[in-house]
């Protein structure tokens, strides 16, 4: 008797010797006209003294995944805590699970390798390393720990989710009038600011981050009103971590789950990089100078939260049908 | 296990005297197990424009962004055993690829077998030779990991990892090959520069496809296991000279596992238009009774899922060290990365 590996050996020559198609190769002519051969470009470009090779996917890609912790350039580092890495996000998560039960993937399109060169007397030296995306929307969930890079998040609201928070002693007359104002006439008025990685103090610290707010003198601005009113609250301006008593640094932690991508469209500049020194990245027009180690980039308006958000934190979105963040159901 | 006698040695030693000899279908009748084992022995390949005196070895037909021709020129490809010295080393240098007791795997799998999980199903299985179970890991993983607890989360989760079981490794290191290649790359005929990326003594130990039918389709699951050295990135000039510092990344470890028997298949096709689409089956809507805010309901189907999320397919990377120049980056780590969903679809740029 033959065994099942020979039995299946002989159909598969039974069926040849009775197949009457002929394999013919295919002319350029014919290749021309098919499409699924070009999804691959590859670049080189020279830029602020560098030299950088792209190497472009034609992909789209749709994914949800989990993953216990993302850690990068774990070393020790001048000025930095010791033990700490350049990126570290635990419970780390693309995509998330609606009430429903319907996986909504994290969408990412046309991702990238590029590296970096630096010619010095003839040679070539490798100074930067890069995985980019072409575009990205979606959830991105975690507890960042530390963060080397950019995030630059967006702060908008109403003034009456703000006042609140601000807190005046009796004799502050200035924030008691800025938080009537606040409060009251501008209590449906929008108030936007942008919010950078900074230290406990306000200061900008793009290494090792654990921390997102205003810098230091930098004010609120009010996009939809009139340049009177932006004028006056521009006298209001953040100062170590407080504008007018409101607390304006928030611990990186509290962003679990962060919308990447701007009014339902993928946003580009999304990246993962790794360098040997200061590099400046293109994303087309967009430039984005990354510092020496592992830096990730988060595209400047890719993030909107809330003042109440920032206040209070964002919650994780559900990324697991039996999620540890939902009590193990 | 079955086994199959039939073992094919497609390279055999200097010293090797007996001849290989086909079997008849008399003989075949009385084989019992289905597979062939493989085994390159002292295995060495080198090749290239710059080996093989002026021909040509490239990939081209592809463009850059502004629709240009760009061709990559291979310079050197080679495989060989270790101390190659980065492709200079490779001619007298040879390697074993498998090893007759434990050799590269075609098979046809039960898929009733315990580590198969396919039921009712003939599986093929091309693997790589198996790993052993670490002295320390207890497991076949290269990885000694330490849990945590997290804030606001039940259960533990992976905090880092704090060693490296070598014993894993079934391939000794004579079995374990040195793997580079250099291309050139010109774009609209101007040559650029050369890139190059060498790979010391790599093993793939406990890689394998599987894949079955299903529905008139093609479904698997892939294990994808490379652990190395040093794996190192450089450039030189467009003749290959006046090389720059290089990347190495060292003491390089990653266990992927895709796909989970049936449970979540791994797909591959080309649609009509020539494009492909590469797809890890979702999880959504493995669980039929949910809660309000998606989160499955207690049962049989949630005991499912907390095996798939304690145990199923995941990846384990960890780079030790990332070296530039003089310098130490430190390590990278991803660990227990779980893909409930992935759809890959190609297009033309």
């Amino acid at each position: 008797m033959l065994n099942t590996f020979s039995r299946i050996t002989f159909f598969i020559f039974l069926y040849a010797q009775n197949s009457f198609a002929q394999l013919i190769p295919i002319d350029e002519a014919e290749l021309s006209d098919m499409t699924g051969q070009a999804f691959i470009n590859i670049d080189h470009d020279t830029s602020g003294g560098l030299d950088f090779t792209k190497l472009t996917f034609g992909l789209d890609i749709k994914t949800s995944l989990n993953s216990d912790l993302v850690e990068l350039g774990k070393y020790d580092r001048s000025g930095e805590a010791a033990g700490t890495s350049d990126i570290r996000i635990s419970d780390f998560a693309l995509g998330h699970i609606d009430d429903n039960g319907n996986i909504v993937p994290f969408e990412i399109s046309d991702p990238f390798i590029e590296l970096a060169f630096d010619n010095v007397n003839g040679k070539e030296n490798l100074v930067g390393v890069r995985l980019g995306f072409g575009g990205a929307l979606g959830k991105l969930s975690g507890n960042i720990e530390t963060l080397t890079g950019n995030i630059d998040v967006s702060v908008y609201g109403t003034g009456s989710t703000i006042a609140p928070n601000m807190s005046c002693e009796w004799f502050e007359f200035i924030c008691l009038g800025a938080k009537g104002l606040v409060g009251g006439a501008w209590a449906d008025s929008q108030f936007k600011a942008k919010s950078y990685l900074v230290d406990s103090s306000g200061n900008s610290d793009p290494i090792r981050a654990t921390q997102i707010g205003i810098l230091n003198g930098q004010t609120l601005s009010m996009p939809g009103s009139s340049e009177f009113e932006n004028f006056i609250v521009g006298f209001l301006e953040s100062q170590n971590c407080a504008l007018s008593g409101t607390q304006t640094c928030f611990p990186l932690q509290n962003f679990k789950s962060l919308d990447i991508g701007s009014n339902g469209e993928q946003s580009e500049g999304l990246f993962l990089s790794f360098q040997t020194q200061t590099v400046t990245w293109q994303d087309g027009s967009t430039s984005t100078a990354a510092s020496e180690g592992a830096f990730m980039n988060i595209p400047n308006g890719g993030i909107n939260v809330s003042f109440e958000q920032a206040f209070n934190g964002i919650e994780r979105s559900r990324t697991k049908y039996a999620d540890p963040y939902f009590g193990g159901f | 296990m079955k086994l199959f006698l039939c073992t094919l040695m497609l390279f055999l030693t200097y010293n090797a005297a007996s001849d290989l000899v086909a079997l008849d279908d008399s003989d075949l009748g009385n084989v019992d197990g289905e597979g062939v084992g493989i085994v390159l022995e002292d295995f060495v390949y080198n090749a290239g424009e710059q080996i093989n005196g002026g021909g040509t070895f490239e990939i081209g037909g592809l463009q850059n962004s502004s629709n240009q021709e760009v061709t990559l020129g291979i310079s050197q490809f080679y495989i060989a055993g270790s101390g190659s010295n980065k492709g200079a080393n490779v001619i007298n240098n040879p390697v074993n690829i498998g090893r007759l007791i434990n050799p590269f795997n075609l098979e046809l799998r039960d898929g009733n077998d315990s580590d198969v999980g396919v039921p009712n199903k003939a599986v093929f299985e091309f693997a790589a030779p198996t790993k052993n179970v670490g002295s320390t890991t207890g497991t076949t993983s290269y990885f000694v990991p330490v849990m945590e607890n997290r804030s606001g989360a039940t259960g533990q989760r992976v905090d880092r990892f704090s060693g490296l079981d070598s014993t894993i490794f079934s391939s000794r290191s004579t079995e374990r090959p040195d793997m580079g290649i250099r291309f050139d790359l010109e774009i609209a005929g101007t040559r650029y520069q050369s890139l190059e990326n060498h790979i010391e003594s790599l093993s793939i130990d406990g890689s394998y496809v599987r894949l079955w039918g299903n529905d008139g389709h093609m479904e698997g699951e892939l294990a994808i296991n490379i652990y190395t050295p040093s794996m190192e990135f450089f450039a030189c000039d467009s003749a290959g000279n006046n090389c720059g510092n290089s990347v190495d990344f060292r003491n390089v470890g990653i266990e992927a596992e895709l796909g989970s028997g049936e449970f979540q298949p791994v797909t591959f096709e080309v649609d009509a238009t020539g494009n492909f689409v590469f797809e890890i089956g979702s999880l959504q809507g493995k669980c039929s009774s949910l809660n309000s805010t998606g989160g499955c309901n207690a049962g049989a189907q949630r005991d499912v899922l907390l095996d798939y999320y304690s145990s199923g397919p995941a990846t384990n990377a960890y780079i030790g060290n990332v070296v530039v120049g003089n310098k130490d980056f430190g390590s990278t780590t991803i660990s227990n990365l779980q893909i409930q969903y992935l759809e890959v679809k190609s297009h033309d740029l």
